[in-house]
């Protein structure tokens, strides 16, 4: 059940329904059960995890609430630890490691077998673990309070419209909303409009339309492909990832506030970023913060002098590329990203200069394009299936520039699709009002929602992608 | 005014401004649909072709498919082969909306032209390759629109083609006209505004099936829709004959498909045709001009077997083919 699938705002009309009738209480135990039919019209197994994991970290938190003894503390927080990343690892990377072990004994001679698990990974698995951890570690921090009723955490950990793909919110932040009766203000159907208008048209119309491309280029042998389709072929697959899971985002905060929740910005216009620091403020902000407050800061943060904080910063990066599964080309990509972060930090970005000059139009726009661009080599990282293929590729973008037909179709396909998105953002961008659309003239807003929908109903592709960070 | 008060009146507003757009472009679509395209403007001519046979005097036959049959068959050399009496009457139309399949014959058949007044004596059907005419295949979206009735999805629901998805795009398809043909709309826009953009599409399209992994077991064929068809067929005293087209790259038929045919109609085996050279298609699948005009006097010399009007009883039809009539 995904968002742009009919099946799912049929569901969603049925549940509304019911939800609006139901007073607080029950609001959380259907919302409760409503998740795990959402999450089990996956795979009904799906849930047993997703229940075993709240069970342990509802009595970790618990316990680690009642607990004086901050050694006692620690050690229970552990468990909760233990048993998410176990989880993570048995159903992520059990698979990777065992493999490179093989490997890495056979270099040394040593013939081992060890078994191979044939197990599915399940949907958002990553996600919710994250949110879990967050909740024990929050409480252990006392940060936040424990769930005193074991449905209200439960309802929290399941909560349907970020279940999958996040944003992955924390506990401090998002469960006193499952606690506290819900208030719905005037103008909160007209957010949740707008992110859900906004997220459909990034997820079908630009990134379902740019994904068929991206698809064809990263499938072909790189030595079949010239350096300006390899050029498009990134640039549709950075339309794509960032309309595809920023869109989901976008439409799980507009349910969320239609059900009386507010869910955090996860993207936050991420291509006009100026720096790798600027840039990870604005994409996928939700894990970015999580990796920072419980890793980057737990190894030291920028605390123990320069040195450091650039091994700090490449760790957390790496962690962060791994996060989003067991590949080297993940790791390589996280790496990169980590290194990008040091040379960036050396060449003087994120010092802070009194009386310093706001920076001119001409240079944010060349900051802005010299950054696009890196991140575009990390996405050559991340899409390609395996590094020869990124160097074949690299070696193609940077000897070949043969433009073909094909190069000409996509350049044309990326610029129908984005073009109007991108003028849309950067006038979000210059306002620096995120919901600057709910605040313009009625007639203004239909005309743009109008747009939308009209793109919705003509210009949705014939075949529908499923989110690309489902997978993780 | 509470603040609330404006903020819902603002809300309502904007979703029927959203309305309006989508119902303006309903209105000035409909208005101009046969313009947008000539399969469109093919599908609104069956109402036409429907009435002709209809008031045919002789001889009435249709080839019905797509494109594939479409491209491949010249009316005039048909009826030129088929007649020994030029002065005879005889109609052949053809209903070839593009890229249809099974399901969408089916439906163009039991609600365009089956009953609409007198049903053509002959029907002929071009298809191509393995999984032709098999159960699975999906009613397209413009064909839900132009000839389907709200009723039909039980139709569909018996022949496995239903779910929330299928159903919702039913029922999406029955009440606008846009969204039914958005493919078509879609393709057109971009046809103007991206450069190589059927080039591109095609080699995507290509490179996409190339991609698509095949079960290493195929389930058993099931011809069910094919069944009914034919018991429609034969319930307005039709004559079908299946011809198994001719197409750059060989392909196979299931012997169970055959042998369905064979027991309800006539199965004429077309794929390899005499003198048909590569050079004759203009891509994998359609015939240029040399190449229909070869397959029509190879396909009217067959067919001379089946329908002779010259020793018919009836003009049109030999007396071993004569149905009942009606009148």
């Amino acid at each position: 059940m995904i968002f742009n699938s009919y099946i799912f705002w049929l569901f969603f009309a049925g549940f509304f329904v019911i939800y609006r009738m139901l007073p607080h209480t029950l609001q959380n135990r259907f919302l409760l059960i409503s998740s795990y039919i959402f999450y089990g019209y996956w795979d009904w197994r799906f849930c047993g995890l997703l229940a075993f994991s709240t069970i342990v970290d509802f009595l970790v938190a618990k316990t680690i609430h009642e607990s004086e003894s901050q050694t006692y503390r620690k050690r229970v927080l552990l468990i909760s630890i233990i048993t998410n990343l176990a989880l993570l690892g048995f159903f992520k990377y059990y698979n990777f490691f065992s493999t490179e072990l093989v490997h890495a004994l056979a270099g040394l001679g040593l013939s081992v077998s060890l078994p191979m698990l044939n197990v599915i990974l399940p949907v958002g698995l990553s996600f919710y673990t994250f949110q879990s951890l967050s909740y024990t570690i929050d409480v252990y921090r006392k940060k936040a309070i424990p769930a005193k009723n074991f449905f209200d955490l439960a309802a929290y950990v399941s909560f349907f419209p970020q279940l999958v793909a996040g944003p992955i919110e924390r506990a401090s932040r998002f469960l006193p909303q499952f606690l506290t009766p819900r208030v719905h203000n005037p103008g909160d159907f007209s957010i949740g409009l707008y992110h859900v208008m906004i997220g459909l048209f990034k997820k079908v119309i630009v990134a379902d339309n740019l994904a068929p491309i991206a698809n064809v280029v990263f499938s072909k042998n790189a030595a079949d492909l010239s350096g300006a389709e390899v050029l498009v072929g990134i640039y549709a697959f950075a339309i794509q990832i960032y309309c595809d899971f920023s869109g989901y985002s976008s439409i799980a905060q507009g349910i969320a506030k239609w059900l009386g929740f507010d869910l955090m910005w996860n993207f936050k216009m991420p291509y006009f970023a100026v720096s790798p620091s600027d840039f990870w403020k604005r994409w996928h902000i939700s894990l970015s913060s999580w990796l920072r407050d419980y890793l980057y800061i737990s190894l030291g943060g920028n605390r123990h002098g320069n040195l450091l904080m650039y091994r700090n910063l490449i760790i957390t990066m790496l962690l962060g590329g791994l996060w989003h599964g067991a590949r080297w080309t993940f790791v390589v990509w996280g790496l990169f990203h980590g290194v990008i972060q040091v040379v960036y930090r050396l060449l003087g970005d994120g010092k802070k200069e009194e009386n310093a000059k706001p920076m001119s139009l001409k240079k944010r726009l060349l900051m802005m394009a010299i950054m696009f661009h890196l991140v575009c080599i990390s996405w050559l990282l991340f899409r390609a299936d395996n590094l020869p293929q990124v160097w074949m590729m690299t070696i193609k973008l940077f000897t070949d520039f043969h433009i073909t037909h094909f190069a000409l179709y996509g350049l044309g396909m990326v610029l129908f699709f984005s073009v109007p998105l991108l003028v849309y953002e950067a006038i979000i961008e210059k306002s620096k009002d995120l919901l600057l659309l709910t605040k313009i003239k009625p007639a203004k807003r239909a005309f743009v929602y109008g747009f939308c929908a009209l793109m919705l109903w003509v210009f949705a592709p014939l075949l529908s992608q499923v989110f690309i960070y489902f997978q993780f | 005014m509470l603040q609330s008060d404006k903020s819902r009146k603002a809300d309502i507003f904007i979703l029927l401004g959203t309305l309006c757009v989508m119902a303006a472009l309903e209105i000035i679509f409909r208005a101009n649909q046969s313009r947008v395209s000539g399969d469109l403007k093919h599908l609104q001519d069956i109402p036409e072709i429907s009435k002709r046979i209809g008031e045919a005097k002789g001889t009435a036959i249709l080839f019905m498919g797509n494109s594939l049959i479409g491209e491949a068959i010249d009316k005039e050399t048909i009826k030129a082969g088929l007649l020994c009496d030029t002065t005879k009457p005889m109609v052949i139309e053809k209903v070839v909306p593009d890229g249809t399949q099974l399901p969408d014959w089916y439906f163009i058949f039991k609600n365009r032209l089956a009953g609409a007044g007198r049903s053509p004596d002959v029907i002929i059907i071009g298809f191509a390759w393995k999984n032709a005419l098999q159960d699975g295949g999906e009613v397209s979206t413009r064909i839900i629109n132009f000839a389907c009735r709200f009723n039909d999805i039980a139709d569909l629901s018996r022949f496995g083609i239903r779910g929330p998805e299928r159903t919702s795009e039913f029922f999406l398809s029955k009440l606008s006209s846009v969204f039914a043909n958005h493919s078509i709309i879609r393709n057109r826009v971009l046809d103007i505004m991206v450069p190589y953009y059927r080039e591109g599409t095609q080699f995507v399209n290509t490179a996409s099936k190339s991609h698509v992994q095949t079960p290493k077991t195929e389930p058993q064929p099931a011809y069910s829709m094919l069944s009914r068809l034919f018991q429609m067929i034969a319930f307005h005293n039709i004559k079908s004959v299946f011809l198994a087209m001719p197409v750059v790259e060989p392909y196979t038929i299931n012997p169970a498909l055959i042998e369905l045919i064979s027991k309800n109609g006539v199965f004429l085996d077309c794929r390899d045709v005499p003198g048909l050279e590569k050079n004759m298609f203009v891509d994998p699948i359609h015939l240029g001009k040399a190449g229909q005009a070869l397959f029509s006097r190879y396909l009217a010399e067959r067919l001379r077997n089946i329908i002779s009007p010259c020793s018919s009883a009836r003009p049109g039809l030999p007396s071993a083919f004569l149905r009942n009539d009606k009148s």
